[in-house]
């Protein structure tokens, strides 16, 4: 973009709420599944279908309303939006319009090393629409798979505070984060649990008005955030660069084609028709309901990385790895949890976070929010304990761990069943010393006369008659104070 | 009949809805009318809005909206457990088009708002 | 044919018999059914029943233990109630054919006191209208008077009772749609308190304002059904929570003295047969110990303004599921967006288009303020009025309409159909219970026609109601009165009627079922 113009641009994001059925009717929430199986009267809109409010839900969109810092509502209207199309059931989506449950809140983001707090307008509780399909029956028919809707979603509307794709870009990870360390949202952009719209317009720079904006849809990977909004940001401006006007209309991600392409406009310009729910009162939050939702809040993962920063010294860097995502940040929590004191899960939690890094990471995979680890948090803090006090030594700590994967069980009992466990007693070493040197007398005598290279000899003699088991460093003094000829 | 004389007095108003006004609000609702109906549906209308006009001259300032009547005094939630769930095949059964496992309508040309 | 030997016994009786073995649920339902066969032509008061349903859920009840408060009484659904298995029209073309998956909170209720679900109730289409004229099937006729209204939109639920078809029959209440058609046949009509009962399974008309009441020739009866039918449910989100009194309990309890309010100052054209029988009605309550207040609703005057904008307002929305794409009857078009436009537009008559248009008109963006919103602020006033009449009084009398049934096709102008729904409009507004008993049976033009007193409560006070309506039925001795029901076959050849609707065979369902035209 020239400098002359500057981008405006604010997200609004569906997210999927956590629930085992959906938000108005008893049918389950598992969209994935086999077309049309997961629905029942209140999802078809049958005739005298009424919908009833799903405690979960609200409870999530609630804890989605602490974790960002909005202001919850008591009282808030669920109010129906009418529009006519095969994925809407009842010929209105259940929404909230102008008492939401959650008003303001933030995001803070962070690029290219500077911080920037994005606002939030709102966050309202509403019901997913049904999916249409693709690919399957007659090609002239649109098909329609009800499991979707009807499933509790919530939609965060930021505030127009971003100017650049970037920004959109971190917001929306970020977003992405708390949700689900606040466990309301799997994050799944591709499935669409975590769904993004983007407003878009540009102004000249230091102009306070907005620019005519474009909504744009199909953006269902952070890459495709990225390259619709530079798309756009720089389609508009030849459009206002080449004496055009820049039409509000809704716009989508055409991936192979890499742009933006208006949607068919309806054949009239919609009129929602939105009023209150007369089947619903109002949305009543009450003391009990909040405190269940504070209480259900977890540790979010801007606080959890201070705080294992101040005080598990971890840098930034092991810090971010580790709190990629809830279910690994979790793992490390409870393996620290295993320490005995505050005082050894802070000296614990830098060797632990190592060993997760280099060895377990890689075995790791996640499904949703959960995470499957190949080891429990027990075995590996036992693991990194015994390599910690020296009872075993790093490079054994291999064999024990691929031992583990095997065949699972605990690295003591693996250490004392295979005999693996670290020599770092000075008589015992110094033993096997003497009788080494006592077998090479020509090459201690070599050493003595200035071969220090010899050294490594010695070691390597002791490691093998020890199966690796001699305490490098005790040894290393040992062979010395032998070499030197203090006890030879 | 009660109040009768408001249907005479709502015969001059010809000019409060027009034709095309209401052939709008027919294809908002989605319902297709013949110019026949239009035009009965427009007289109606239009007394009726007429009939409704007294509320004009109700003072409503400072007074909420009953959206429902002797509201309710507690929350009514439903616990997160599955419930009453439609077999498939009962659901399609009585689709007036079903295809492939699916609700199915003609192609779809435009798109969800 | 004596009419009166062929009506069926009460609810009460009905229930005592079959309890106490004295007869069995099959005899009532078989004796029912050829009621239903021999008159049902007459009266056009059913869109269908299903025989062996019928039958089987009798044997059921005979074989069980017996100890269902309606154990084989057999009651009339009206069509806008979800009963599973069974076609549920809403007396509509749209949803001509459309069987139910579930069953309505109040078919579940039924069902657990031994009741016997039989029937679909004619209507006016999606429960809009006061005549019952609405029905896309055919007209119901007044068993009082057959060329005459049942009144609606629960007709025919009516004019079965009336007619001694049925002891119970359910109807939906939205603006006076029990109460009126109850007045108007002369039989006992329940709007319960908002919320007293669940909705869920009843075919939305407008969802603030919706409810399912009973009919019967009694207020001994009413009230019997009507604790099994209320309750709470968690399907209905404004179902209430209280617990349901035993109202045939109140009846008998001994009355203590009410304060009646005698409702005055509103703008309607009473018929002096309906003064007279209300005055009648406040002799009796007199002499049984009531006093008498004048009391003013100030707001009731715009109860018709609120209620057809509140009305249609939801109707237009509740009725934007009828698409033709997951149930019902599909009409295509050029597009899909034809397609709905024909469906909709073919699908539904007259009058549900005049509401849905209005409605829609009421919510559209521009307008929204200065009616729906503007409606619910002056429906909020109304209430106060309510509140303002309860400190005092306990209870508000009042004629149920302005005017006994009229003839049908007399009234063809829709304004003039919604003004006479003035006296049911305002407790239906504010939820309150309200119920119509007949208070006389006037001499009209050489037959007698019913007319109804309404007694409406505050919130919750429906046992009060049923006290007070059982001592207008005793003191009025309206049941013999109920027994001089002209004779239908006698009055038939007398009028040269043709038969109406008739018993549906199952072909003609099956035929007609989730049809794509």
């Amino acid at each position: 973009m020239s400098s002359a113009f500057e981008a405006v641009i604010g997200l609004e994001v569906h997210a999927q709420l956590l629930t085992t059925t959906k938000l108005f009717c008893p049918a389950e929430a598992r969209f994935t599944d086999v077309p049309n199986t997961h629905i029942g009267p209140v999802t078809l809109g049958l005739p005298g279908a009424l919908p009833a409010v799903n405690e979960a839900a609200i409870r999530l969109a609630v804890m989605a309303g602490l974790a960002l810092g909005c202001d919850v509502q008591r009282e808030s209207i669920f109010a129906r939006k009418h529009y006519f199309y095969p994925d809407l059931p009842k010929g209105y989506q259940i929404s909230q319009f102008d008492r939401p449950l959650n008003v303001g809140g933030y995001v803070d983001i962070e690029v290219a090393g500077k911080r920037k707090r994005v606002t939030l307008e709102r966050i309202h509780v509403e019901e997913d629409a049904a999916k249409n399909l693709h690919g399957v029956g007659s090609a002239s028919l649109s098909h329609i798979d009800f499991n979707r809707a009807g499933i509790p979603l919530i939609e965060i509307v930021s505030n127009p505070d971003m100017a650049s794709s970037e920004e959109a870009e971190a917001y929306l990870r970020s977003l992405r984060e708390i949700l689900m360390f606040a466990g309301v949202n799997d994050g799944n952009l591709e499935e669409g649990s975590f769904r993004c719209d983007a407003n878009v317009s540009i102004r000249p720079v230091g102009s306070k008005t907005l620019g005519t904006r474009t909504e744009l849809k199909n953006i269902n990977s952070f890459r495709f955030v990225r390259k619709a909004i530079d798309y756009e940001i720089a389609r508009q401006e030849s459009v206002i660069v080449s004496g055009g006007q820049v039409v509000q209309e809704t716009r989508s991600w055409n991936e192979n084609e890499q742009k933006t392409v208006a949607m068919r406009s309806k054949e009239f310009a919609h009129d929602y028709r939105y009023f209150p729910d007369p089947d619903l009162p109002p949305l009543v939050i009450d003391e009990t309901l909040l405190e269940h939702a504070r209480v259900a809040l977890p540790e979010l993962p801007e606080a959890l990385r201070t705080r294992w920063k101040s005080v598990y010294g971890l840098s930034d860097y092991d810090a971010g790895v580790l709190s990629a995502h809830p279910g690994l940040a979790r793992f490390f929590e409870s393996t620290l949890a295993h320490a005995a004191d505050e005082a050894a899960r802070a000296d614990a939690a830098k060797p632990v976070a190592n060993y997760l890094q280099s060895e377990v990471l890689r075995e790791v995979s996640y499904d949703g929010l959960s995470a499957q680890f190949p080891v429990t948090p027990k075995a590996l803090f036992e693991l990194v304990s015994l390599v910690m006090s020296g009872e075993l030594s790093s490079k054994l700590a291999k064999q024990v761990y691929a031992e583990l994967l095997a065949r699972g069980g605990s690295p003591k009992a693996i250490v004392a069943a295979q005999g693996l466990s670290q020599i770092s007693d000075r008589g015992e070493l110094l033993a096997v010393v003497q009788d080494i040197l006592t077998a090479n007398p020509d090459k201690v005598a070599a050493y003595r006369q200035g071969k220090l290279g010899l050294k490594g000899f010695f070691v390597g003699q002791v490691m093998q008659r020890t199966a690796g088991r001699a305490n490098p460093q005790a040894l290393g003094e040992v062979l010395d104070a032998a070499l030197a000829g203090d006890s030879a | 009949m009660v109040d009768g004389k408001s249907m005479s007095e709502a015969e001059p108003q010809i000019e409060r809805l027009a034709a095309d006004q209401v052939r709008a609000i027919a294809r908002l609702a989605r319902l297709a009318c013949t110019d026949l109906e239009i035009e009965r549906l427009r007289t109606d209308l239009a007394a009726i809005l007429k009939y409704i006009d007294r509320l004009e001259g109700v003072d409503v300032s400072g007074v909420t909206d009953t959206m429902h009547p002797d509201r309710q005094e507690a929350q009514s939630f439903r616990n997160d457990v599955p419930g009453l769930h439609l077999p498939r095949e009962e659901a399609l059964a009585a689709a007036p088009r079903a295809d492939a496992g699916a609700f199915a309508v003609q192609k779809v040309m435009e798109t969800s708002p | 044919m004596n009419a009166a030997s062929t009506q069926a016994m009460s609810a009460v009786g009905v229930r005592d018999a079959v309890v106490s073995g004295r007869r069995s649920a099959q005899s009532v339902v078989e004796e029912t059914l050829s009621r239903l066969s021999s008159l049902n032509g007459i009266y056009g008061a059913l869109l269908g029943w299903d025989r062996e349903v019928a039958l089987a859920q009798a044997a059921a009840v005979d074989r069980g233990p017996k100890t269902g408060r309606l154990c084989g009484v057999p009651v009339l659904m009206k069509d806008n109630i979800c009963v599973r298995g069974q076609e549920v029209s809403c007396g509509s073309r749209l949803l001509a054919g459309w069987r139910s998956p579930y069953d309505a909170h109040v078919v579940e209720r039924l069902r657990a006191e031994g009741a016997i679900v039989l029937g679909r109730a004619n209507m006016d289409e999606f429960a809009m209208g006061s005549s019952n004229e609405n029905s896309a099937y055919h007209v119901v006729r007044n068993p009082w008077d057959l060329t005459r209204v049942p009144g609606g939109s629960s007709g025919g639920s009516a004019a079965a009772v009336a007619a001694g078809l049925v002891p119970l029959a359910l109807g939906s209440d939205t603006g006076g749609s029990v109460r009126q058609p109850g007045a108007f046949c002369g039989v006992t009509a329940v709007k319960p308190t908002y919320g007293r009962v669940s909705r869920y399974g009843l075919v939305a008309f407008a969802s603030s304002l919706d409810q399912i009441g009973p009919f019967a020739a009694s207020p001994a009866d009413a009230a019997l059904a009507l604790e099994v039918l209320a309750g709470h449910d968690g399907r209905d989100a404004t179902s209430r929570r209280a617990p349901v009194p035993r109202y045939g309990g109140e009846i008998a309890s001994s009355q203590q003295p009410l304060t009646i309010g005698r409702l005055v100052g509103l703008p309607a054209a009473l018929d002096p047969a309906v003064v007279s029988g209300l005055q009648e009605a406040e002799r009796v309550l007199a002499e049984a110990g009531h006093r008498f207040v004048d009391i003013q609703l100030p707001c009731a005057e715009h109860a018709v303004a609120i209620y057809y904008i509140v009305a249609s307002a939801e109707a237009s929305s509740n009725l934007s599921r009828f698409d033709g794409v997951r149930y019902g009857v599909c009409v295509e078009g050029e597009s899909l967006v034809d397609t709905y436009a024909q469906t909709r537009g073919q699908g539904f008559g007259a009058e549900v288009k005049r509401r849905i248009m209005l409605g829609t008109f009421a919510l559209a963006s521009g307008y929204y303020d200065a009616y729906y919103a503007k409606a619910q602020k002056v429906r909020t006033l109304l209430c106060q009025d309510f509140a303002r009449a309860f400190s005092q009084c306990d209870a508000i009398l009042s004629p149920t309409t302005p005017t006994p049934a009229f003839r049908l096709g007399e009234v063809a102008d829709p304004l003039s159909m919604y003004l006479a729904d003035i006296f049911t409009l305002p407790a239906s507004l504010a939820g309150l219970p309200a119920l119509s008993v007949p208070c006389a049976f006037a001499d009209w033009e050489g037959v007698k026609l019913p007319l109804g007193a309404q007694l409406i409560g505050p919130s919750l006070t429906e046992g009060r109601l049923f006290a007070l309506a059982d001592t207008l039925y005793r003191g009025l001795d309206i049941a013999s009165q109920q027994l001089q029901l002209p004779d239908p076959v006698e009055a038939t050849a007398r009028l040269g009627l043709k038969p109406l609707g008739g018993e549906w065979s199952d072909a003609r369902i099956a035929e007609k079922g989730g049809a794509h035209v």
